[in-house]
């Protein structure tokens, strides 16, 4: 189950991506264009907050071991 | 159904039949064909069922599959480019194919991972190309739904709608691994570099790869949350003139020089996704093709053309593509 655009885990995701392993292209090249960027401001920490959001939302039923390995 | 290599007057009845498209071949074919539901690119290499080819008097045809709901064909300026997701379909995928060389192609290749909503979709594709005989003489196109609509400088995409409850995924196979060498860095992106840092400290790039020897068949290797991202070497002066790649390489990004491939075709066999579905579409690297001697030999089951540059959402060298229907 995926959170809400609002849980923390999002940021959590964005202010500190190598964390997280990620399984799925996409979201390998959109984390690491966010890792490469940091630190990011605020208006662009937000931006990826929505961003890695939508990647997540829009692929959900191709990145469930992504949303396991991220959520639990 | 997988692609294959058709006559022109083949291609021209499936344009006909309103079948939704997408064409590779020589320049001097594809501008035959009539208008229709496809987009073209120049390239007269492909990797069909019976192994390489080099062929400039047939055309590779993917048709796209029976899910497909609808499709539009747009062309993009390199300042337009950003505007590629917003003309997306909601659900589905897009094909984009950009002239090797052209602003199109150094603007994708620079700036496509910026675009909003990139990553809200798969885009495939690649970068269209000449014959290598005659690469000072000619210059590669790309084609939007017809024959006459031809160019070297706009990129070229098919927008492509699934129905619900049917996705499209982008995947890669790429042999090159990290080597063990030092961390390389760049302070500026792009195609050409003069300096490279290596763990830090500045060297001429090109004195620095001749010092030890580098084998430029071997490209550079990013690791992107484990995705191998290439960028390949297109000349190495010896003069210490800056170095030319066939990609940007990215500020703020660490690279390390490719290890050693074995053999390619036994290799390349042993990292193709087992079972699930046969790609939709897909398409390899020219350089793969030379440096492996592809001609003649097969890869596993994928078919398609031999590019100048292959796309998965951005721009990667020696590398494999593909693109599946998940039902």
């Amino acid at each position: 189950m995926l959170p809400g655009p609002n849980d923390s885990r999002w940021e959590a995701i964005v202010d500190d991506p190598n964390r997280y392993s990620f399984s799925f292209l996409a979201l390998r090249i959109l984390m690491q264009r966010i890792s490469r960027r940091s630190p990011l401001s605020p208006a662009e920490r937000t931006a990826a907050i929505d961003e890695v959001y939508a990647c997540f939302k829009k692929n959900e039923r191709l990145i469930a071991a992504d949303i396991t390995a991220v959520f639990g | 159904m997988p692609g294959r290599l058709y006559t022109l007057t083949e291609a021209a009845e499936a344009i006909s039949s309103g079948a939704p498209l997408l064409i590779a071949g020589d320049e001097k074919l594809l501008t035959q064909l009539p208008e229709g539901r496809w987009i073209g690119g120049t390239i007269p290499y492909f990797m069909t069922a019976e192994g390489g080819q080099v062929n400039q008097d047939l055309v590779y045809v993917d048709t796209l599959p029976a899910q497909v709901t609808d499709v539009s064909v747009h062309s993009y300026a390199a300042t337009d480019l950003d505007r590629l997701p917003k003309d997306a379909f909601d659900n589905g995928f897009s094909v984009i194919i950009v002239p090797a060389n052209s602003a199109a192609h150094a603007s994708y290749a620079a700036n496509a991972v910026e675009f909003p909503g990139l990553f809200d979709r798969p885009v495939v594709g690649w970068v269209s190309g000449v014959h290598l005989n005659d690469l000072a003489t000619a210059t590669a196109k790309v084609f939007a739904g017809s024959g006459s609509r031809m160019s070297s400088d706009d990129a070229v995409v098919m927008h492509v709608e699934l129905p619900e409850g049917v996705l499209a995924s982008a995947e890669i196979v790429n042999l090159f691994r990290q080597g063990s060498g030092p961390n390389l860095t760049f302070d500026s992106t792009g195609f050409v570099q003069d300096t490279v840092l290596v763990d830090g400290l500045p060297r001429v790039f090109s004195e620095y790869l001749r010092e030890i020897g580098h084998d430029t068949q071997l490209p550079l290797v990013a690791d992107y949350f484990g995705a191998m991202i290439n960028v390949s070497f297109q000349s190495v002066p010896d003069d210490g003139s800056p170095v030319a790649l066939y990609a940007p390489v990215f500020s703020g990004i660490r690279y390390k020089l490719a290890a050693p491939v074995g053999d390619y075709v036994s290799e390349f066999e042993s990292h193709l996704p087992a079972g699930g579905e046969a790609p939709m579409f897909s398409c390899n690297c020219i350089l793969n093709f030379v440096y492996s001697e592809l001609e003649g030999k097969r890869t596993g089951d994928i078919v398609g053309p031999i590019t100048f540059g292959e796309i998965a959402y951005q721009l990667l060298n020696q590398t494999l593509v593909y693109l599946t229907i998940h039902d």
